[in-house]
């Protein structure tokens, strides 16, 4: 303090709290004026916050404003130049000024820079007084005026389209109650209301309203000066007046208080010693220079008052009057003024001190803060100083410098660096207090001093202050041994410069780490193995990597300033300006595109881009060539195609079997249609419980061996299972052991391999069961395998070479030449190749037997058309040519039969006649004459000869048969005393009846006829004695039984054997045996009709024949018979009682077409009585019954007519006769009148010819029974 | 120079305190609404003490700042009860007024 006293301790902590408490509110933005003792000034805190770039910018703009604020003088180049700065640093997009006249509330002037040609209308309507709504707004209120969105709140503004998006922050310009004009700026919208942004805001504001008020102040104060000058001139506030004449001096009283003499005191030696000594030649010489030069006498000079020893600024003028050689003057003590003006100069380098440190151009934090340090000292007028860091978490002070004099004076051997805040002494208070300590008198008693290590230097005066930011303590400075007390002020001023300071600091750390970053992110990018090149808002290249470079082929220098259509092959310019227009609106963009290398060539890369407005806009574009990406990702494409091709199920699956990756194949396989649901499915789940139950044994066999191969069955989608084959393999996949396995679908296979084995199967059961021989032949003509019909045919299975064929006996049919085994058919193929076909051959087997054999032979060729083997294929012909032989037999005897059966007709009809006539002439011969002995041999005769008829009749199975239901047992018996008298006595008859018959139906005269053949036979084949059996039994075959026994039949069957110990027969004997007319028997002994005719009645009964014989050793006879299965067993019906005297005198109506027959047999019935109408045609017989007036009783026609059979003759008769009588004969059975030959119960039937009492006897039954 | 209201505190027979403003400079007009305000609400807890403010405009006397120490505005000066303390600042801070000898409390 200037009153130089040590003020106590508690004053000083007084004083502390209150410079502390003034220091807050200045922090705190809460002070408006700040006051010395001889004047008031504003301080400007910069609140700035290094948190954004635009706070930066905005920074640098204030910076640059408060030097122009400094520096200059005139307003209008300060509002000029301002705007300028504001817009210049890109704090501001546009910021103008208007000054306005505080008198006549009229703008002076304007100015503004990013506003183009539109500021140009603004300065007109200024011009006319007219003011924009934000700069009314702005002079009203006090602080800032914010439009939001200039565009639509002011649309009249001729400024608001220079706006844009961005909002306008204005506020009057005002200093210390004065209005000097208004600024007004533009800022991004989202900033307008921040509360940074309005701080900085209002420091440019107050920035400037205090540029304005200091030019305005300065001038004033400069006419002030003069004014004041003049004043004290004129008003002589302190007179004096020197006597060069006579020497004296004379002074007012105020001038002699001035000088603090008093009157007595006043003399010219003791005024000249007041001034203080360096003054005093100054003053005679400017005294001497009034006097001889007439130059003016203005002085300022210091006085030390005689009077309270206080030193005082005295400003001195003076005029010499040389007419009366007088100097008279005038002083005023401008101590005050001198103070003000030190404090103003003071005020100004404090100022100058911060501007110039927040300039300073250092190299380096270190070297910053030691030039700060320098400033410091120099700003509090100390000679030492130093600076700490502090962490406030650790509290702990890291030494950052000391000031050169400390290094030098101070003998401190190693200064310590780090101090816990604890340990530190008085130096520390200010980070323990929170605020500064100052100590004046710091040799005085302290309990906050620790004391200072050896040698530290003598400190007299100490001041330290902590630097705050954001609230915390960033740093300690001190500062000591002012030549004089440290005071409020320096508390003050010391710290305003370390906020400062510390400004920079942050700035220049974010700057630094701006900086770093910068090059480290440089490095980053141009090692960057990818691509990045930055275009302007253009377009253009504007930087580019060593990547791009190497990959494009251009030299850096060649490809800067290339336009992006220069290098991007793919999209067409509109395209281009299209992603320009929508990266910029988006921000970003990520896309692909094809761009051209310096050889034409071009390259696929993706480019992730990046729209930065700062700078006039970049694009910033990190480029990855995408040619390797491009090329695997064809391959993989290529890849997965062929993996989706294969038509095999391909995956990939983790050992949990989990799927990592299946292909298309697998999907569908699966009955899946979309992959996704497939993957979700487990292996696990897939398998069916056989394959799952093996799983893991599958895992560890892969595992162990790398690979396994294995069936497997899995379940589709719904449900069903198919079998799968896998080919499974360990990998790796992603750096997880997984399975790869290739799989397919073996469901075709295995029902392939299954259909294979059924016709496998079935060629073999055909093999087996082939009755065809089949041997299959190799190349070497060794026969390898043969089917069982094959081993049948030749009784045994031969492995015989070729060289061995001699075993096999043949003989070529029908020459019946022996085949020499060089000759044989399959010797040929093998040799020749050649097949040979149907070739007929009678073989010995290897059993004896003899057989007929069809052969086949045929090779099998090789691809190149070489026989490579043989098939042979025999065919067992023996029974076929004994069947042949049997059938061409049948029909022999069927085509015989025909023949017997039309003469027998023919025959009978011409027995009828002679017989009849024969009959009749000997009624009329007389007894014992020759012509009745010649009629009774023609008679005989010709009975003879009707037998033979029926029984070729009987042959050919047109014998007209009653059968009857009977018991051949009994019928047998009934006829064994018959066949005794046949046969003879010397052969003896041996009878054996089975009691467990069946009945059978039959005609008995047709088992009389058999029987009486066979016995005959037997008994002539018996010569003289034997014996012949006659056997009765049931016999039962089956169908296999009848397939190799040829003439037999299936089913049941009653048998009947006729056997004999005779002569025998041989084979050409059996072979003819049922012919008609064949007979080994004399031709007086036999008709050869007897075997045939048994033939015939069996046949006709559904039966059939075997015959057993052996020359020498007997016949037999086994006559098969079906039984009659009938519920009831008719009984044969009692034969018709003859009918004695069969004469009658009904009326007969005869039609016969043959007239012969027609007059024999009217004659016969005229004779019996009857009367007889006769008619040679139908015609005539229905004409005749028509015409005859009385009743006829019977109608005899025949059968076979020319106009119409005689039953529907007799059924036309029957209209007109409903009571006529019909009896049918004919020579022969036609089916006219009986069904196969089996006449309808109740219709009579005569067979021709017949003997006149057989005619008798049938005519009487028809005309009594009907 | 304006006299303002007068009542009794606990205890204090006279409270007299010294605002220092510079004219209508924001800080300055709002630590005169602040200490209004403030004066209003303790109104009710002065219990009869006699409270006197003066308010000192330093634009237009600054020889007075320093006669009294005072080196910036806002400031308000506690002259009695003694001993005489100062608090600088708008007065938005209510802790800065608990030294104040009564309660600005609701």
């Amino acid at each position: 303090m200037t009153d130089g006293r040590h003020p106590d301790y508690e004053e000083l902590k007084r004083r502390l709290a209150n410079a502390e408490g003034a220091l807050k509110a200045l922090r705190e933005g809460q002070a408006d004026m700040i006051a010395s003792e001889k004047g008031v000034l504003v301080v400007r805190l910069a609140e700035a916050d290094a948190r954004s770039e635009h706070i930066n910018k905005v920074l640098r703009a204030i910076r640059n404003v408060n030097k122009l604020v400094v520096s200059e003088d005139d307003p209008l180049r300060l509002i000029d130049r301002a705007c300028e700065n504001l817009t210049g640093t890109m704090g501001y997009l546009n910021a103008w000024i208007v000054l306005i006249d505080g008198e006549t509330k009229r703008a002076t002037a304007a100015v503004g820079t990013g506003l183009c040609e539109s500021f140009a209308e603004m300065r007109e309507r200024l011009r006319s007084g007219e003011f924009t709504d934000c700069m009314n707004r702005a002079l009203r209120h006090e602080g800032i005026v914010v439009t939001k969105a200039p565009k639509i709140e002011c649309p009249d503004c001729p400024l608001s389209s220079g706006y844009g998006n961005r909002a306008g922050m204005s506020s009057r310009l005002r200093h210390d109650g004065k209005t000097y004009g208004i600024l007004s700026v533009s800022v991004p919208s989202a900033f307008a209301y921040d509360e940074e942004e309005q701080i900085l805001f209002g420091e440019v504001v107050g920035d400037l309203a205090f540029g304005l008020h200091k030019i305005e102040a300065a001038n004033i104060l400069r006419q002030s000066q003069r004014d004041l000058k003049r004043a004290q001139a004129m008003a002589k506030i302190g007179s004096w007046r020197f006597d060069l004449n006579s020497g004296t001096a004379i002074a007012s009283e105020e001038t002699r208080g001035l000088y603090g003499l008093d009157d007595s005191e006043w003399s010219i030696p003791r005024v000249k010693s007041v001034p203080l000594p360096q003054y005093r030649q100054a003053l005679d010489e400017e005294l001497k220079n009034l006097i001889s030069k007439g130059t003016p006498y203005d002085i300022e000079f210091k006085i030390r008052r005689p009077s309270d020893n206080a030193v005082r600024d005295i400003h001195s003028v003076a005029e010499y009057d040389a007419e009366r050689n007088i100097v008279v003057g005038a002083i005023q003590d401008i101590t005050d003024r001198k103070q003000a003006e030190e404090e103003i100069r003071r005020q100004a380098e404090r100022l100058k001190a911060v501007v110039e440190i927040l300039q300073y151009p250092a190299e380096s934090l270190q070297e910053f803060l030691d030039h700060a340090l320098r400033k410091a000292i120099a700003l509090t007028r100390s000679q030492y100083g130093y600076i700490y860091f502090y962490d406030e978490d650790s509290q702990e002070f890291v030494l950052n410098t000391w000031s050169k004099d400390v290094m030098k004076e101070c003998s401190v051997a190693n200064p310590q660096t780090r101090y816990q805040l604890e340990k530190t002494g008085i130096w520390g208070e200010a980070a323990r207090q929170r605020r500064p300590i100052m100590v004046n008198d710091f040799q005085a008693p302290n309990p906050l001093k620790k004391g200072y290590p050896e040698g530290h230097v003598r400190l007299a005066r100490f001041l330290t202050v902590p630097v705050v930011q954001y609230g915390r303590i960033v740093a300690v400075v001190g500062v000591a041994n002012k030549l004089s007390d440290y005071d409020e002020m320096n508390v003050l001023e010391l710290t305003l410069f370390m906020d400062a300071v510390w400004k920079s600091v942050g700035m220049m750390m974010g700057e630094r780490e701006l900086r770093n970053r910068e090059r480290y992110l440089q490095t980053i990018l141009q090692t960057s193995a990818d691509g990045f090149v930055v275009l302007d808002g253009e377009g253009k290249l504007v930087e580019v990597n060593d990547a791009y470079c190497a990959i494009s082929g251009y030299e850096r220098n060649e490809i800067i300033g290339m336009g992006v259509v220069d290098i991007d092959a793919y999209e067409t310019d509109a395209e281009a300006a299209s992603r320009i227009q929508r990266i910029v609106s988006n921000g970003s963009e990520l896309f692909e595109t094809l761009h051209r290398k310096k050889d034409g060539s071009v390259w696929p890369l993706e480019i992730s881009t990046t729209w930065m407005k700062e700078n006039g806009g970049r694009f910033v574009c990190f480029c990855r060539d995408l040619t390797a990406r491009k090329q695997r990702d064809d391959r993989i494409a290529l890849l997965g195609q062929m993996l989706d091709a294969a038509p095999a199920s391909i995956t990939i699956h983790d050992t949990e079997g989990r799927f990592l990756f299946v292909n298309r194949i697998t999907v569908s396989m699966h009955g899946y249609d979309d992959e996704a649901e497939f993957r979700a499915v487990n292996l696990h789940d897939l398998d069916v419980p056989e394959s799952e139950a093996l799983l893991t044994e599958r895992f560890q066999l892969i595992a162990e061996k790398g690979e396994a191969r294995f069936e497997v069955a899995h379940y589709r989608k719904d449900g069903s299972a198919f079998p799968m084959e896998v080919q499974a393999k360990s990998i790796e996949w992603e750096g997880r052991p997984a399975v790869l396995s290739i799989a397919s679908d073996i469901t075709e296979r295995k029902r392939a391999e299954d259909e294979l084995r059924r016709r496998e199967n079935q060629l073999q059961k055909v093999f087996e069961i082939l009755p065809i021989g089949l041997w299959f032949v190799d190349k070497d003509g060794t026969l390898l395998r043969g089917n069982p019909m094959g081993i049948k045919i030749w009784g045994a299975e031969p492995k015989v070479g070729i060289s061995e064929y001699g075993v096999f006996k043949a003989w070529s049919l029908p020459s019946g030449k022996f085949v020499e085994p060089e000759d044989w058919a399959l010797a040929k193929t093998i040799r020749d190749g050649v097949t040979v076909v149907d070739e007929l051959l009678e073989i010995q087997a290897f059993d004896g037997k003899r057989k007929t054999i069809l052969n086949y032979t045929a090779p099998v060729l090789d691809e190149l058309g070489k026989v490579a083997g043989a098939i042979v294929v025999n065919l067992d012909v023996s029974d076929r040519r004994n069947l042949e032989a049997q059938l061409r037999q049948a029909q022999k005897m069927e085509s015989v039969g025909r023949l017997a059966g039309g003469v027998a007709h023919d025959y009978n009809n011409m027995l009828s006649v002679i017989l009849g006539h024969t009959e009749i002439a000997l009624c009329n011969a007389a007894p014992n004459s020759r012509l009745r002995e010649d009629l009774t041999a023609i008679h005989n005769a010709a009975k003879r000869s009707a037998d033979i008829t029926r029984q070729l009749l009987a042959f050919a199975r047109k014998q007209t048969i009653a059968p009857k239901v009977i018991d051949l047992n009994e019928t047998i018996s009934g006829m064994l005393k018959m066949l005794r008298r046949l046969i003879g006595e010397d052969i003896d008859l041996v009878w054996l009846p089975n009691g467990g018959i069946w009945p059978i139906r039959i005609d008995p005269s047709q088992l009389d006829q058999i029987l009486a053949n066979l016995c005959v036979n037997a008994r002539d084949a018996i010569g003289n004695t034997g014996k012949l059996t006659i056997e009765t039994g049931t016999a039962t075959f089956d169908e296999a039984y009848c397939a190799d026994h040829a003439g037999f039949k299936p089913g049941d069957f009653v048998m009947l054997a006729v056997s004999d110990d005779g002569c025998g027969m041989g084979r050409e004997i059996l072979q003819n045996l049922f012919e008609p007319f064949f007979t080994t028997k004399d031709a007086d002994k036999g008709t050869g009709l007897g075997l045939a005719t048994v033939y015939g009645i069996v046949k006709q009964n559904n039966g059939f024949i075997n015959v057993y014989s052996e020359p020498g050793q007997g016949t037999t006879f086994r006559i098969y018979m079906p039984p009659h299965k009938g519920v009831e067993t008719e009984t044969a019906t009692p034969e018709r009682p003859a009918v004695p005297g069969a004469r009658g005198n009904e009326t007969i109506l005869i039609v016969e077409d043959e007239p012969a027959i027609l007059k024999i047999t009217g004659m016969m019935l005229k004779k019996l009585g009857y009367t007889v109408l006769s008619a040679n045609t139908p015609s005539q017989a229905v004409e005749l019954a028509r015409e005859h007036a009385g009743e006829i009783h019977l109608l005899v026609t025949d059968v076979v007519m020319p106009e119409m059979n005689g039953r529907d003759l007799a059924n036309k008769l029957l209209s007109l006769y409903p009571n006529v009588k019909r009896l049918f004969m004919s020579g022969y059975t036609a089916n006219v009148i009986a069904h196969h030959g089996v006449l309808d119960e109740g219709v009579r039937f005569i067979q021709k010819p017949f003997a006149m009492n057989d005619l008798a006897d049938m005519v009487r039954l028809a005309l009594t029974e009907g | 120079m304006t006299a303002e209201t007068r009542t009794r505190g606990d205890g204090v027979k006279r409270v007299f305190l010294r605002l220092f403003v510079a004219g209508d400079a924001p800080n300055s007009l709002m630590a005169k609404e602040n200490l209004e305000r403030f004066l209003e609400r303790a109104a009710a807890n002065s219990n009869g003490a006699e409270i006197e403010v003066e308010i000192v405009d330093a634009l237009a006397n600054p020889a007075v700042m320093t006669e009294h120490g005072i080196y910036l505005t806002p400031a308000l000066q506690i002259v009695e009860p003694a001993p005489v303390r100062l608090i600088y600042g708008n007065l938005s801070d209510a802790e800065a007024l608990r030294i104040l000898p009564f309660r600005g409390d609701r």
